[in-house]
């Protein structure tokens, strides 16, 4: 499998550096939020991953690996393996370049932005996130194909963030469950929204059990993603 | 020779529905040491038994067996020793030469790098250069060259010679030639330049609206075939039996046959009869009217 993920390196090396060094940039700037920095290092972490899809579609080389002498199972296995490499890898521009500006910039926006990143929630939260987005398209890539699975993937998020936006108002207006969860200074407070939540849960849990729990989910989420992939892959005509 | 122990590929009953397009109950064998033309006009199906065999595309039915082992059931052992070659040379076309080898020859134990920098040199391929930057000719060159390099026991090519000139044909079956001159090693290859198999193929399987229409050795198709000239009696219906297709120009009919030793008995001295060339065949069968 790590054949396969050489293969990918060497064919998207200099595209995985260009989005790294862009997201590099962006938290250079004192003015970012931690909620923007997350959501960016993710979609990085996804652009990560796309460039090398695209490449493999533009180039229609799907049909020359799978003529090697290689299971399907075991190039699924493998685009995941180099998944969970791209996460990593991202997870260490993320957290290190954010730990290097701390350590080398002084301004406090830098600290107020990137502190809470670099915490126990801030980690988790990352991979937390980009599991769930990674893990939840990459099986619709193997079902639709490039171009069909990403505007699905992306439609399906809208209507994902529009449901919950919708019963988020719903809540917090007619029906007077909750208070309002998305007001002006959400994204503002790192201390609200994923990270807080999974504040609250390290607190409830305990260090240990919370990390148990993270670990659990993440490797639910994994082997949900694979089995649907695998199953789709190996039914695919190329 | 479907029954022989010694068979490099035997494809039997081996379907697979399009819904516009059916392959229907595929059966030939190729025994080892022999290449094989898999010859049919464009749409025939030559490429999806092509990809059939490689585990690109699902059977519906019949089972493939190469060097007696199943094509799916031992996918991995099968394909380590194939060579392919698609009809278009697909690689990243970014990448250099001396990098896509990088991509693929770690798959291959038998990877065999002497061999490759011996083709790469025979070729005369750039390694430095990009594989955007190549030729049609010298991309399929850099493909046959990998199918080449891991000690492969079957080549499977489809349309290798397909849009390449004269010149550099010529050299790829050469190439072809001399790899079967090891023994053991055997060559399926699709193609509708039937002159190219007249050079090289000991059998031909030609294959028509998704069906195998004859597989038998080339030599024998060359001896039996042949194309009768003559006039209207040609299309007296006592002959309709003797002929695979007919053509009606003018006052002149041509017609196939696939025995030309029956039609010279029946058709007497004064009826020219030549020997058929592959194309000749493919043209009456996928064009001859009132196919018999």
């Amino acid at each position: 499998m790590l054949k396969l993920c050489r293969k990918d390196y060497l064919a998207s090396r200099w595209l995985w550096l260009s989005v790294a060094v862009l997201f590099i940039l962006y938290i250079i700037q004192p003015m970012g939020q931690t909620i923007i920095i997350m959501v960016l290092g993710t979609l990085a972490v996804y652009a990560a991953m796309g460039v090398t899809l695209i490449y493999e579609d533009q180039n229609r080389t799907e049909a020359l690996y799978a003529s090697l002498p290689l299971k399907r199972r075991t190039i699924v296995r493998g685009r995941y393996l180099l998944v969970g490499l791209i996460l990593l890898g991202g997870g260490a521009v993320i957290f290190g370049s954010a730990a290097l500006i701390l350590a080398l910039l002084k301004a406090p926006a830098y600290g107020k932005a990137l502190s809470p990143l670099l915490s126990a929630e801030g980690i988790a939260g990352y991979f937390l996130a980009t599991v769930f987005l990674l893990g939840s398209f990459l099986p619709l890539y193997y079902r639709f194909g490039l171009g069909r699975g990403n505007l699905l993937y992306f439609s399906g998020l809208l209507a994902f963030l529009l449901a919950v936006a919708g019963l988020e108002r719903l809540a917090s207006g007619p029906l007077h469950l909750i208070s309002p969860l998305f007001t002006a200074d959400f994204l503002g407070d790192p201390a609200r929204g994923l990270l807080g939540l999974i504040g609250t849960a390290r607190e409830a849990l305990g260090p240990f059990l919370s990390f148990f729990f993270v670990l659990s989910l993440l490797g639910l989420l994994v082997s949900a993603s694979l089995r649907l992939s695998t199953r789709f892959y190996d039914r695919k005509e190329l | 020779m479907s029954e022989a122990v010694d068979n490099a590929l035997e494809v039997r009953g081996l379907a697979k529905d399009y819904g516009d397009f059916r392959l229907k109950d595929m059966t030939f064998a190729l025994p080892r040491g022999y290449i094989m033309g898999l010859i049919g006009p464009n749409g025939a199906g030559k490429t999806t038994v092509i990809k059939l065999l490689l585990n690109l595309l699902h059977r519906d039915e019949g089972n493939v067996r190469i060097f007696g082992l199943d094509n799916l059931a031992s996918e991995v052992e099968v394909k380590s020793r194939i060579g392919f070659v698609h009809d278009a040379p697909v690689f990243y076309e970014h990448l250099t030469l001396r990098k896509l080898k990088d991509t693929v020859a770690p798959f291959y134990r038998s990877w065999d790098e002497t061999a490759f920098h011996r083709l790469i040199r025979e070729f005369d391929l750039p390694l430095g250069k990009r594989f955007s930057r190549l030729s049609r000719g010298m991309k399929m060159k850099f493909a046959l060259a990998f199918a080449l390099s891991h000690r492969a026991d079957l080549l499977i090519l489809d349309e290798p010679t397909s849009g390449l000139d004269p010149v550099f044909r010529r050299e790829l079956l050469a190439n072809l030639s001399a790899f079967i001159q090891d023994e053991g090693k055997s060559v399926l290859f699709s193609t509708h330049i039937t002159s190219d198999l007249e050079r090289i193929a000991d059998f031909i399987t030609f294959i028509h609206n998704g069906e195998v229409v004859f597989s038998s050795p080339r030599d024998e198709i060359l001896e039996k075939w042949a194309v009768v000239k003559g006039g209207s009696e040609l299309l007296a219906e006592k002959y309709r039996s003797l002929f695979r297709g007919i053509r009606r120009r003018e006052f002149v009919v041509q017609a196939l046959t696939a025995d030309g030793a029956d039609a010279r008995r029946r058709l007497g001295k004064d009826t020219l009869i030549e020997k058929a060339s592959l194309e000749d065949i493919m043209f009456f069968l996928t064009r001859g009217n009132g196919h018999a």
